[in-house]
């Protein structure tokens, strides 16, 4: 029961990045015959087909790619930028942090998906620009955790032994500082891959994400609504996907939480 | 017989280990008396407490009885126990500013105890709780009332966690260093109006302290616990007189007195109280004890009756058994 | 009582400058991104079938020749002095435009989070102090999934549901087109119908983590003495709970509330376009797609307005909860 997160996210990994090598497989065809009537799920289209004739079991395993893509790219490049802004202003403090500092305020005030709808209407949607722009409105919240805990770090060496050893602070720093921090930001990036795919899907579900013919679990929900009444598994399969990707993702966020506490109450 | 202590064991398990804060201990506390309870940092006196009033967090396993009036209080639920704690068993807290509600008033805690005890209207109970405030020599009374925990001092929290145990008129009263962080002054007001108390409530007291001239002053009987394990008890002027145990006469001889010398005092108990997670084998004292022999290190030493009062040490059973 | 009348200002004042300024960033970089934007955004207004050299006049008569920094100075003077534009759809004063939109969205924002305040906390305190009880499993897996769930996802779920299978609630909208004159009575029977859908939608998206964040919170706080020492003088279990325990578990809660704004103000945007509810939602994502830059720059900055706003609240009602913040 424990386990059953981790075996769901690694299939749909398995599944996702090995489709590519099986012929056949191909989330853009479509087949004439079906197309203008979406199918009911059937022993030959599992989840049925969409109103263009596409199997929906082929594209939401297509889908995954994208989503995963999307959350896992954009979550390294916050964590990045999360992390180095915050050393950055934990190290220097002075005016450049108040800069900083003042301008994560104003970046945390502002309503994120909202900012993003507008990124993404005023310049060409695409998966990158996707990727880019979950990257970029996110990453405050990891620098603001970084900076404090730098602060403190050096304020505790500061205390301890860097001015009566004379030992470089910056050494100290960052060889205590990153075992330190490094637990916060692993469970806030786990938590922030679930977040960036709910992204994904509302940004494609408005039609500002990943483009036709690409498939992705947000644009098979904007196909999906015309017809809800008509073919509702076109709509319950990537809805019910993305839950179970997110929820088994926010679990491994938790399990590592729980892990690393136990850890460092054990280290301490 | 008001409250009747048999076999009490504690122990706390965290990561494997397993700590054993009380080891079978037992005792009673007759009707209107005042039963004193002396040991060192971490001995488990409070825990005795706490286990008396079954507050003991979730991860506590006891063993053993407690009876209050002849039922066994052991292991029943929060909701059972409603009809005991307050008004029957009132409980001063060793740390009175975390036994204080930060969010609300001392008034608001206040008002609702008594309401809840004494069975008056709020507006009534105001005026109980600050003719209690000024029992407890806390000035302003009135005004203080209305004041939250982190405005009070830590002697006036402790004054305060009387006063809120005091109105509910308990009739036994567990109090866990009442006079810990009070002067000497105060202390002794403290003490006169606990014994007042005593004496209209018909209370008995568990009286739990540091400090053996507040208990040889106050107790009717005395409880010397060390490692969790009670090793002496009995009258405190025999105690003080005559005390058997290694220990009690440590503890004893290292009272101050205002006239003798720094360097007297301090010799008397050499180490730190071990850890309880390695306890000595054989008498847990052993290896502090300046009268220590083979045996001791062996053998764990039984409380036993001797002359009128019980000893843990083979020291004092041997020398009655030998005089006999 | 002047005396204290100063501090009060004084207090007014400390949190209200750095807010100005915070603003006034957000300001700047919300004109930054309409006009670096690719295709000049500013200057798509102008009708594409102009000249070349009318274009350029035109341009330099709406100032747009000018340097960036120039034309934030104006677009500034302008905003402070109450003129923000019209909207390139409706042609109306977009502060109108907004101001129109504000009864809906506040019906569906009070609403939901009076809920919210009043189901997560008696949910999180009862399956913190019920820890690992049924019931406490029940309300965890529900969250976890509450939490997984795509809010818009959920919305047309229920639609799916409610509307088009059980038929019985509204699938969209405010008011019927013909009850614009009927008694305020059948108007506010007819609104609450199709409340609730949306309603429900970012109830369940919203109370998942904040039940979860109180749970923990009950936990923690059932250990310490001062509970031990209410549990001593013979409190009932329910007065422990819900007086004792309540009180302190609303701190961070309070806190929490004012941070998850911003995610909840574009969470309440989709919903609002998902069930076409007439509020500055559904305003706002129309404008994106329309491109409407005048209208989108006005919700940015009255939703970021809201946002401050909201966190001030939450700092004061911090202070009324805790008084050992004075
Ligand atoms: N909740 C708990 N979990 C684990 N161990 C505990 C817990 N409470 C008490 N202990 C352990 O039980 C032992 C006795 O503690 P107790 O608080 O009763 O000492 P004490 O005699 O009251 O000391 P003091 O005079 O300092 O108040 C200590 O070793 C302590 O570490
Ligand atoms: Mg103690």
């Amino acid at each position: 029961m424990r386990r059953l997160p981790y075996l769901y996210i690694l299939a749909v990994f398995i599944l996702s990045f090995g489709m590519s090598f099986i012929p056949g497989l191909d989330a853009t065809r479509f087949d004439p015959l079906l197309a203008g009537q979406p199918q009911a799920p059937s022993l030959h289209h599992p989840f049925g087909t969409d109103d263009l004739g596409r199997d929906v079991l082929v594209r939401s395993i297509s889908g995954a790619k994208i989503s995963l893509l999307v959350g896992i790219v954009s979550v390294v490049l916050s964590t990045v930028l999360g992390v180095s802004v915050g050393l950055l202003c934990g190290y220097f403090e002075g005016v450049t942090d108040a800069i900083i500092m003042r301008l994560v305020d104003v970046l945390m005030a502002l309503p994120t998906l909202f900012l993003i709808l507008i990124i993404q209407s005023l310049w060409k949607p695409s998966i990158w620009n996707v990727v880019i722009v979950i990257g970029l409105t996110s990453w405050m919240g990891t620098t603001r955790l970084v900076r404090a805990e730098v602060l403190s770090v050096k304020q505790r060496l500061f205390i301890i032994s860097a001015k009566a050893r004379g030992i470089s602070t910056s050494r100290l720093v960052f060889k205590h500082m990153l075992p330190h921090t490094l637990s916060p930001v692993i469970v806030s990036a786990t938590l922030g891959v679930g977040s960036a795919i709910l992204t994904e899907s509302v940004l494609s579900f408005l039609g500002l994400g990943v483009q036709p013919p690409y498939a992705s679990w947000g644009n098979m929900l904007e196909r999906s609504v015309p017809l809800m009444n008509e073919a509702p598994w076109m709509s319950i399969v990537p809805g019910v996907l993305i839950t179970l990707t997110v929820l088994s993702l926010n679990v491994l966020s938790d399990h590592a939480r729980a892990a690393l506490n136990k850890k460092e109450r054990v280290v301490s | 017989m008001s409250l009747k202590v048999e076999n009490l064991s504690v122990s706390f398990s965290s990561g494997g280990h397993t700590v054993t804060a009380v080891d079978h201990i037992s005792f009673e506390i007759p009707d209107k008396t005042i039963v004193g309870l002396v040991g060192e940092s971490g001995s488990g006196k409070s825990v005795t407490a706490m286990s008396v009033m079954q507050l003991l967090p979730p991860q506590a396993v006891l063993s053993g009885s407690i009876l209050w009036k002849g039922q066994n209080i052991m292991g029943l639920s929060n909701t059972q126990l409603r009809s005991i704690r307050g008004s029957e068993m009132g409980l001063i807290f060793q740390n009175p500013l975390a036994a204080l509600n930060p969010v609300f008033s001392v008034g608001n805690q206040m008002i609702e105890t008594i309401v809840l005890h004494q069975n008056v209207s709020t507006a009534r109970a105001r005026d109980i709780a600050i003719e209690l405030l000024q029992k407890v020599q806390i000035p302003d009374a009135a005004l203080r009332l209305d004041h939250y925990p982190h405005q009070f001092s830590l002697g006036m929290c402790q004054r305060l966690m009387i006063a809120i145990t005091l109105s509910m008129r308990p009739k036994l009263l567990i109090a866990d260093e009442p006079t810990a962080s009070l002067d000497v002054t105060v202390q002794a007001q403290i003490l006169t109006l606990l014994n007042d108390l005593k004496e209209e409530l018909d209370m008995s007291i568990l009286l739990i302290s540091h400090d053996l001239g507040v208990i040889a002053q106050n107790c009717d009987e005395m409880l010397v616990m060390y490692l969790g394990k009670l090793i002496e008890k009995g009258k405190p002027s025999e105690l003080f007189k005559h005390p058997m145990h290694p220990y009690t006469q440590a503890l004893i001889a290292a009272i101050p007195s205002p006239f003798s010398k720094r360097s007297e005092v301090t010799h008397v108990l050499k180490g730190d109280i071990p850890s309880p997670l390695h306890l000595p084998s054989g008498c847990r004292f052993h290896p502090r004890c300046p009268k220590a022999f083979a045996l001791c290190s062996e053998k764990e030493p039984r409380l036993e009756p001797v002359c009128g009062r019980e000893v843990a040490c083979f020291l004092a059973t041997e020398a009655t058994s030998n005089s006999r | 009582m002047n005396i204290t009348n100063g501090l009060y200002i004084k207090k007014f004042l400390r949190r209200l400058i750095p807010s100005l300024f915070t603003l006034l960033g957000i300001s700047l970089v919300s004109f930054m991104l309409m006009h670096l934007a690719p295709g000049d955004p500013a200057s798509m207004m102008l009708d594409p079938k102009l000249s070349l050299q009318d274009k350029a006049l035109l341009k330099h008569n709406l100032g747009l020749d000018q340097p960036l920094w120039t034309q934030y100075g104006h677009w500034l003077g302008h905003v402070l002095r109450g003129q923000w534009g019209y909207s390139y759809v409706s042609g109306k004063p977009v502060l109108r435009a907004i101001a129109e939109r504000l009864p809906a969205t506040m019906i569906l924002s009070v609403s939901s989070l009076t809920l919210i305040l009043m189901l997560t906390l008696p949910l999180g305190l009862w399956s913190g102090y019920r820890k690992d009880t049924g019931f406490d499993k029940t309300v965890t897996l529900l969250s976890f999934v509450g939490m997984a769930m795509p809010t818009f996802w959920l919305g047309l779920v229920l639609m799916l549901i409610f509307s088009l299978k059980l038929d019985w609630l509204p699938t969209s909208g405010f008011l019927e087109p013909g009850l614009e004159t009927s008694s305020f009575w059948e108007q506010s029977v007819a609104i609450a119908q199709h409340l609730i859908l949306p309603l429900m939608t970012i109830l369940i998206g919203s109370l998942a983590g904040l039940t979860r964040y109180y749970r923990f919170e009950t936990i923690g706080i059932l250990t310490q003495d001062y509970i031990q020492a209410a549990r001593a003088r013979g409190l009932s279990e329910t007065r422990i709970l819900f007086k004792h325990a309540l009180k302190n578990a609303m701190l961070p809660m309070v806190t929490l509330l004012g941070l998850m704004l911003p995610e909840l103000v574009s969470g309440t945007f989709v919903i609002e376009y998902i069930f076409s509810w007439p509020g500055m939602g559904q305003l706002g994502i129309s404008a994106v797609f329309a491109r409407d830059y005048p209208v989108l720059m006005g919700m940015l900055m009255m939703s970021s307005v809201l946002i401050i706003v909201g966190n001030w609240l939450s700092d004061v009602a911090y202070r009324w909860v805790d008084p050992r913040i004075s």
